[in-house]
């Protein structure tokens, strides 16, 4: 009856580190089908494909927001400031660089910023011939745009320390009321970066050149059979999600029996994410303890 | 578990009066037979479905679903693999064993085995190992397989004198083999499954590993390599069952989903629901085949399915004697049916008698013999 079905020296030699404390994909559907499906239960019969279909749109969905985020690259930026977008990549969760401590520094996004496509304009008069076309008869495009050159060859402003100190006091010049005013989401000296989606390509500014980047980001689980898994606090969840999503899609189910399982799906999901969210009582003490200082400025 | 026919026989005949209302002949009744025995087969499905939907009982025997589970159980095949109709290499040994040839003769002697009361008809090719304290072989005639392909070698070991080990091999024209070694050598039907790796022409040979000098042998009724095509259904298959499909290196077979061909022109459209080797589908494309997506599979992997086996052709033999047919046990072929079934397919094949020798008093007896049945198994 156990599920422990591996010797302790085949586990630790031969199988994969932490393994238990997931369910396949494939198990999922297979335990779908053998509890929701059938004579006398809640789905009398359906294809297995179609429950392949709703348990794959599961994990996409726990996979954006319920699981959590496992991706995460290293890189050293090169001196083109870019970096090519994972094959897998939905979206991402952070992007920082890390100091010789280890320490890892948050970049944000530019979001005044872009690499829009560079028409080469035929002429500047604005008359006609406006564009050049290729040979195909498509619009000539130059490789980057001014734009995006700008960004990555001007130093940042955050850089730009020179007129901080000017040894008339041992004050920055920026923190006697310069910063008034100041948006937050700007003051930083980490960096910036922004997302070429038509390219494919992260972009950082020009002061992350040569650092080591860390990208943590989200896929969909979906792109290899090995990640095609499900943690098994989330195990529930999936089971009530791919039946609400089935009954929800069948004609002439009971709308009483939608609303149930919406509901169950719902709170399902809600336990998954308490669970995977990972709170210890003695790490939120600790957290805790230090309620009572002073707020430093 | 069969239905012994020539008892049937005698009481349609003794029950239609045969000496007044007129004789059925064997011809007669074996054409009635299969008609009989065809009805009550396929109201089995109906009566399995309409118990499904009664409530039952728990009692061991008495169970109304049981009971047809129980019937229906002898035609059950499970886990056979999807062969080519036609085989690569096939011999009887019937008639005889031409196109094969003694390997290390002076060791013993390759034989045939005339098909005889004795071996049940069925034919053989002996092994016999009797010298030189070596083993001695038979090899067939060249056939070809192709590379990649995946092929099971079957046979019937009829008889022998135990040797210490026996073993089969299909090897390609350098000699590079694959083997099937057997230790422990039993009389009864055996198979193999290899994939070949080379292609070209290929012979079997079949190998006595005894070393005793003590005229120990093996006899094989029939051989026959096949191609595991994975799409042609059995011969004998009545109603198809479930099909399923193991990756190699699995604990279980994953269950592979029938679909309509216009659904699965669809579903290959989705990345989602497109089939895959985790969760394969099929379309049926003909009678007796089917064709599984995703169509490039594993190697190594293998496809079975679960069917029900149409009953064989009931027939009672004969044998002419003075102008009167003579039973003749040896070219009979029982009802396949359970033996439960004795009384209902005396009364079916009543009810047809009845409708031939136009005798409605007979009919009527056997349909309501077959009501009152109905009647009680179906309360």
């Amino acid at each position: 009856m156990g599920l422990v079905s591996s010797t302790g020296s085949n586990y630790y030699t031969n199988e994969t580190l932490g393994s238990y404390q997931f369910t396949s994909l494939q198990n999922v559907i297979d335990q779908f089908m053998i509890a929701y499906v059938g004579e006398d239960k809640i789905i009398s019969k359906i294809k297995r494909l179609d429950v392949v279909f709703h348990a794959k749109r599961a994990l996409q969905e726990f996979s954006f927001d319920t699981f959590k985020c496992t991706k995460a690259y290293e890189l050293v930026i090169p001196p083109t400031l870019a970096i090519p977008i994972p094959q897998d990549y939905v979206n991402y969760t952070k992007l920082c660089w890390t100091d010789a401590s280890g320490i890892e520094h948050v970049l944000y996004p530019a979001k005044d910023t872009s690499n829009p496509s560079n028409i080469a304009q035929a002429n500047t008069t604005g008359a006609a011939p406006y564009y050049t076309f290729n040979s195909s008869g498509d619009l000539d495009l130059n490789t980057e745009s001014d734009t995006a050159a700008a960004y990555l060859g001007s130093t940042p402003s955050e850089n730009n320390n020179s007129d901080d100190f000017d040894y008339d006091d041992e004050l920055f010049n920026p923190n006697v009321g310069q910063r008034y005013g100041l948006n937050p989401a700007h003051a930083n000296v980490n960096g910036s970066f922004y997302i070429d989606e038509i390219r494919g390509f992260i972009r950082f500014s020009s002061n992350i050149s040569g650092k080591t980047v860390i990208l943590k980001y989200i896929s969909d689980s979906l792109g290899t059979d090995a990640e095609m898994q499900v943690h098994k606090f989330a195990e529930e969840a999936m089971y009530k999600y791919i039946a609400h999503a089935i009954l929800s899609t069948r004609a002439n189910t009971p709308a009483g029996l939608v609303a149930r399982f919406k509901k169950e799906a719902f709170a399902a999901k809600r336990t998954a994410k308490l669970r995977l969210s990972n709170i210890k009582l003695q790490e939120i003490t600790q957290t805790l303890r230090g309620k009572s200082k002073q707020i430093k400025h | 578990m069969a239905v012994d026919i020539n008892k049937v026989y005698q009481r349609v005949l003794t029950i239609a009066n045969k000496e007044q209302r007129g004789y059925i002949t064997p011809q007669q009744f074996n054409i009635l037979a299969n008609q009989a025995q065809m009805d009550l087969f396929e109201q089995y499905f109906y009566d399995i479905n309409q118990a499904n939907r009664v409530t039952g009982n728990s009692t061991e025997f008495s169970d109304p679903l049981h009971i047809l589970e129980e019937k229906i159980s002898s035609f059950r095949i499970n886990e056979t693999l999807l062969l080519a109709s036609t085989g690569k290499f096939e011999d009887t040994f019937d008639l005889d064993i031409t196109g094969w040839t003694a390997v290390s003769g002076a060791n013993g002697a390759v034989t045939h085995v005339v098909p005889a009361i004795g071996n049940n008809f069925d034919g053989g090719i002996k092994i016999l190992q009797s010298a030189n304290g070596a083993g001695i072989s038979a090899e067939s005639a060249t056939f070809v397989l192709v590379a990649g392909d995946k092929y099971v070698v079957k046979y019937n070991l009829i008889d022998m004198s135990e040797p210490a080990s026996y073993s089969i091999l299909v090897e390609d024209a350098s000699s590079s083999s694959h083997q099937f070694v057997v230790d422990e050598p039993a009389v009864g039907s055996f198979e193999f499954t290899f994939i070949a790796d080379t292609s070209g022409v290929h012979n079997i040979e079949i190998k006595n590993l005894d070393t005793t000098n003590g005229s120990k042998y093996i006899t094989i009724g029939d051989l026959s390599v096949t191609q595991v095509d994975n799409t042609t259904l059995p011969a004998n298959l009545y109603r198809l069952g479930e099909i399923f499909y193991k990756s190699p290196g699995a604990a279980y077979p994953a269950t592979v989903v029938e679909v309509n061909s216009n659904e699965m022109t669809t579903y290959n459209l989705s990345p989602l629901t497109r089939p895959t080797t985790s969760n394969p589908a099929y379309v049926r494309s003909g009678a007796s085949s089917i064709k599984i997506h995703p169509t490039t599979l594993e190697t190594g992997s293998a496809v079975t399915c679960n069917y029900m086996k149409t009953p064989a052709t009931a027939s009672w033999g004969y044998n002419v004697v003075l102008g009167d047919a003579l039973y003749n046990s040896n070219t009979t072929t029982n009802f396949d049916l359970h033996e439960s079934e004795e009384v209902n397919l005396v009364n079916t094949i009543l009810k047809l008698v009845g409708i031939m020798i136009e005798d409605q008093s007979v009919y009527q007896a056997a349909a309501n013999e077959e009501v009152k049945d109905i009647q009680q198994e179906k309360q």
